[in-house]
């Protein structure tokens, strides 16, 4: 019989943030009694990134302390939890093992059920956290680690139709950032100083915009823009512009390979079009309101998580946990930690866009 | 006192159970993948003690150095299961988890770097048991100095012309909860031991550099 209430742990470690949140689902909906995170900012600040070892390290220091914030935020023991989640991956190992190993050790020692959660499932499903949100539904995933259009049909049923051939959007955002010495987020940073700028001053290029499908690319429009910087002297209104017509190319790019994915995507019939957009590069206020206006023309309804569940926390992964519970997909013990796991592995193994030889596919 | 003890600093996932009248011990050889093996490893080792979760009075973890992807396992794992059982974790360094029964002047010694000619070896000295120092990373010509002035050393892979006995003895889990077991009953939150700093280059200023 089902369970009525699930109250799941959940826990993230896969790149910079270490975070541990403790959410309820029932017939009634989704709650989350509580979201802690804390960002590594600082660590990384000197080294212009995030360093995989200083990651894991800081990680390592923290999770214990954290999960313990999160219980008691939600006033819960270990003993009245339903099920321990974990991020298993894709991410950065050494990271992902710390709070895989972590969520391990509680389930073990509680006897609870134990969920190795896909970091992408955990995006896929972070609109759900704020409301209702029928599947199926079209999902643009925009962050500093993937950039990907996924028709979420329902749970464990995502089909990928398009992504980056190379880097996502938030990392151009944050090389972009690094190149013109603004701080660390990059994409907060460069959406200030656009603020000033004219988006028409430089014309940079619109990567795989001339093709046909949804395959995106950014790297080139780094280079760009790194041979813009150094072509001549910087000054305070360049620096504005160069930021401003950065923003409009990735924009451009977004919302235009968006608006073909709305049209590709047949959902729930024409009734019921729903198309979200999560990730970090989601907080962008300019790229936002031009895809929500795509989105009203071509008749979706539009969806964005708040920005606190847009970047990575652990509230998303205590909800796919739950979700996995309650369709009884709980994972083994021995689940291990996967740098690389596609949310959809079959397109992902016929079609690998990127980082695909031995290994096997990246996203 | 029953102790779990986990060992992931070295070539193995290695879990011990220690009673008061016995011991127990789980070892699975692996360079990589304790972050799959360690719950079901940690699992058999307690079924074959015939103890229950409740019975455990102490999680014991070895804290490093050694692998540093194997020691944040260890470490986050034993948290893990200390929070849930309710437990005081304590660590050991793998070094004074190489268990020595001499009492003085003891100089444990494990390698670090192993490939010629930059070879180097994690190093602390022992009294009674336990680090009379932080463990450090010295090579080949510190270690013998060190060495000199201790009536023995223990570890793996010792340097050549070293100029006192030495002890062939790794690290294990049951060394360390043996230690444990004398430790003050407090235990709290301990974090993996390094010794050595992050790899990273801070950042130069890219902007600077000629477009090639």
């Amino acid at each position: 019989m089902m369970q009525d209430t699930l109250m799941v742990l959940g826990i993230e470690s896969s790149c910079d943030e270490t975070a541990a949140a403790v959410v309820r689902l029932s017939g009634e909906g989704v709650e989350v009694l509580s979201d802690r995170v804390a960002s590594q900012i600082e660590e990384h600040a000197l080294y212009g990134g995030v360093v995989p070892e200083i990651a894991a390290r800081a990680h390592a220091d923290r999770i214990d302390g954290l999960i313990t914030l999160a219980l008691e935020d939600a006033g819960l023991d270990v003993a009245e939890l339903s099920g321990v989640a974990a991020t298993a991956g894709p991410g950065l190992i050494g990271g992902v093992m710390v709070g895989l190993s972590a969520a391990k050790g509680i389930a073990l020692g509680a006897g609870l059920p134990f969920v190795a959660v896909n970091h992408l499932e955990g995006h896929a499903l972070s609109p759900r956290l704020s409301g209702e949100l029928p599947f199926p539904y079209l999902l643009l995933l925009v962050s500093g680690g993937h950039c990907q259009f996924i028709a979420v049909n329902g749970l464990g049923d995502y089909q990928r139709m398009g992504s980056t051939i190379d880097d996502a959007a938030g990392e151009a955002f944050d090389k972009t950032a690094k190149l013109l010495g603004l701080p660390a987020p990059g994409g907060p940073a460069i959406e200030r100083e656009a603020r000033t700028g004219d988006p028409t001053a430089i014309r940079f290029p619109r990567p795989l915009l001339d093709r046909p499908g949804l395959d995106m690319s950014f790297s080139g429009l780094k280079t760009a823009v790194r041979r813009e910087v150094q072509s001549q002297d910087m000054n305070p209104q360049r620096l504005a512009d160069v930021c401003a017509s950065f923003q409009r190319a990735v924009t451009d790019c977004l919302v235009e390979k968006s608006r073909r994915a709305m049209q590709l995507f047949a959902g729930g019939g024409p009734e019921n079009l729903a198309f979200v957009v999560a990730g970090g590069v989601a907080a962008n206020a300019v790229l936002r309101a031009e895809l929500e206006a795509a989105a009203a023309e071509l008749g979706y309804a539009f969806q964005a998580p708040p920005q606190k569940w847009c970047t990575d926390n652990a509230a998303m992964i205590a909800l796919a946990g739950a979700e996995r519970l309650r369709a009884g997909l709980a994972s083994p013990l021995d689940a291990p930690a996967r740098p690389r796991w596609p949310l959809d592995e079959e397109s992902a193994a016929a079609n690998p866009v990127y980082g695909a030889g031995l290994k096997g596919a990246k996203a | 006192m029953n102790i779990l003890a986990i060992n992931t600093v070295g070539p193995a996932c290695e879990i011990g159970v220690q009673t008061a009248h016995a011991e127990f011990c789980v070892r699975e050889e692996m360079t990589r993948g304790h972050d799959a093996r360690i719950a079901v490893l940690t699992g058999q080792a307690i079924a074959e003690s015939t103890l229950t979760w409740s019975e455990l009075d102490r999680i014991c973890v070895i804290t490093g150095p050694g692998s540093f992807t194997g020691i944040r396992v260890g470490v986050a794992f034993a948290h893990g299961l200390a929070l849930a059982l309710r437990l005081p974790v304590h660590g050991v360094s793998a070094l004074e988890a190489i268990g020595v029964e001499e009492s003085e002047n003891i100089l444990a010694i494990l390698p670090a770097q192993r490939r010629p000619p930059d070879r180097t070896w994690w190093a602390q000295r022992l009294n009674d048991g336990l680090g009379a120092s932080d463990p450090v990373e010295i090579d080949e010509v510190a270690v013998r100095e060190m060495g000199s002035s201790s009536a023995v050393v223990v570890g793996l892979a010792p340097p050549v012309a070293l100029p006192v006995r030495f002890v062939e003895r790794a690290p294990s889990a049951l060394a360390a909860a043996s230690l444990c077991r004398r430790m003050s009953k407090s235990g709290g939150p301990v974090r993996p031991v390094y010794v050595r700093p992050p790899d990273a280059t801070p950042m130069a200023s890219v902007s600077s550099k000629p477009v090639s």
